[in-house]
């Protein structure tokens, strides 16, 4: 009979956790209600930390982790301690480029509990929420008036009084060309 | 006659030059941004209202709610206040009539309450105010509060107007830990055995994928010897033959892969009432194989950190 190496598994189960975790957040900016802004647009919103129904206080270590090129933290300290039944405010910046197509975007802010590998069993579990806050992003009005003017620059103005100049002399060449009998 | 000929040719050509400046300078700024603007689409930012009046009854204002989020596995008592106003004197308002209406497009239930009379502003105008609970599963989106009195000629007056209900996205699992019993080195197929872990959808958002990230198991008394993450599998249902063991079938359980977020095949948590058992999941855990190499010991997470179970 082969030598059966015995791996003791699981001796401490009496003290076994019987402990629930939690974590929630909740955002104001969801999949048919997008955040909703400009190119070159900065603007400042909050999403909201839960621990409502845990069983212990909890600390979540957030991050963006998809869409971070347009979107940060930007609370001095990313690790959240919430203490159970409270509810925490997360501020993010979300500053888009000025080159940005008009469209959708998303980022994920990612909060995770700082979970100690310690444990009597032989796993301890954590729990994690990954938040998507849709964006999106409409085209800059089109300027009008003394502002569309200015946008075209001098060069812009110069091209304009250059090709109506050549219409001009265009239609008095036709108008006035004699006609041959 | 060829004097006249000339003027009028002359007269033509300022007023080409004419239109044809005055096309140029409307098309450069912008007017025809104005005339985008003239269309018959209602605007469809900002929130909406609707007031109705009846005989000489108005009910001219329902406080501003602001956007609400959900509490997790809670009721949130959502608090406003309208204003009636009512030529007879506030006198013949029928207090018993007071009543509001939450209510979202494409969910029931409604959420409604009775209003009470907080106090007479002056002889004609009274302040009520209401409070609707709403549920932590009730879906985000604009819902509209609809609040309505009558007096006691039976005339009516009603207010409609919108207010956001943010999205939760959160969960509870239980228990915290894992264990398995004794295994034997080479042993396959060995379940856990005090899973599931039970996960419950404690918001409103509809949780579209249960992932794990997992690591290596560790030796407690020799570190250089663990058990390889990629040997655990996870699946939403046990029983015999042991499903949580099998990945070979199309939405079978899931390998975890070691320090890596790893969605669990077709596993997601749809909102819903946990209490009539909606918004539940179960994770089951298998350890496929137990390497031959293994030493006699307890391997644990002690050394080399918790496993997170995350949801998006």
């Amino acid at each position: 009979m082969k030598n059966i190496k015995i791996i003791t598994f699981a001796i401490l189960i009496l003290t076994l956790a019987f402990y629930v975790k939690a974590a929630g957040v909740s955002s104001e900016y969801y999949n048919g209600n997008p955040l909703v802004m400009a190119p070159g647009e900065t603007k400042d919103i909050q999403l909201e930390l839960q621990n409502g129904v845990g069983s212990e206080n909890i600390y979540l270590k957030g991050a963006v982790t998809e869409g971070n090129n347009f979107a940060k933290l930007i609370d001095q300290d990313t690790t959240y301690y919430v203490p159970l039944g409270s509810k925490i405010k997360v501020n993010v910046r979300v500053s888009l480029p000025s080159d940005i197509q008009p469209g959708e975007y998303k980022f994920i802010a990612s909060f995770a509990t700082i979970t100690p590998g310690e444990t009597s069993s032989n796993v301890r579990l954590g729990v994690g929420i990954d938040k998507v806050v849709p964006i999106r992003v409409n085209a800059p009005p089109r300027p009008t008036g003394f502002a569309a003017l200015n946008s075209l620059g001098t060069n812009g103005i110069a091209i304009i009084v250059i090709i109506l100049t050549a219409l001009v002399f265009l239609i008095m060449f036709f108008v006035r060309k004699p006609k041959k009998k | 006659m060829a004097v006249k000929k000339k003027k009028r040719g002359n007269i033509k050509l300022y007023e080409i030059l004419v239109i044809i400046v005055a096309v140029s300078v409307i098309t450069f700024i912008g007017f025809g941004d104005y005339l985008d603007k003239i269309t018959g689409k209602a605007s469809t930012s900002g929130l909406t209202n609707l007031t109705i009046t009846v005989g000489s009854m108005t009910l001219s204002d329902i406080s501003l709610i602001a956007a609400q989020s959900v509490s997790e596995a809670a009721t949130t008592n959502v608090t406003f206040s309208f204003i009636i106003d009512v030529d007879a004197g506030t006198s013949v308002l029928t207090d018993g009539s007071a009543h509001a209406v939450f209510n979202v497009s494409g969910y029931t239930p409604i959420r409604e309450t009775n209003c009470g009379r907080q106090d007479d502003i002056n002889s004609t105008r009274a302040n009520y105010s209401c409070s609707i609970f709403v549920w932590y599963f009730d879906p985000a989106g604009n819902w509209s509060v609809y609040a309505n009195i009558s007096d006691s000629s039976g005339n009516k007056a009603q207010r409609l107007e919108v207010w956001n209900l943010s999205e939760l996205s959160a969960m509870v699992i239980a228990p915290q830990s894992l264990t398995w019993a004794t295994i034997a080195v080479s042993a396959k197929n060995a379940t856990s055995n005090n899973d599931p872990t039970i996960i419950n959808n404690t918001g409103n958002s509809n949780l579209s994928s249960v992932r794990v990230n997992a690591v290596n198991l560790g030796g407690l008394g020799d570190g250089s010897k663990f058990i390889p993450v990629a040997n655990f599998t996870v699946y939403n249902n046990t029983g015999g033959g042991n499903p949580e063991c099998s990945t070979s079938a199309l939405n079978g359980a899931t390998a975890l892969v070691n320090a890596t977020t790893t969605a669990i095949n077709g596993v997601g948590v749809y909102r819903g009432n946990n209490s009539a058992s909606l918004g539940k999941q179960n994770l089951y855990y298998c350890i496929i194989d137990v390497p031959a190499q293994l030493s006699t010991q307890t391997y644990s997470t002690n050394n080399t950190g918790s496993w997170t179970i995350s949801v998006v």
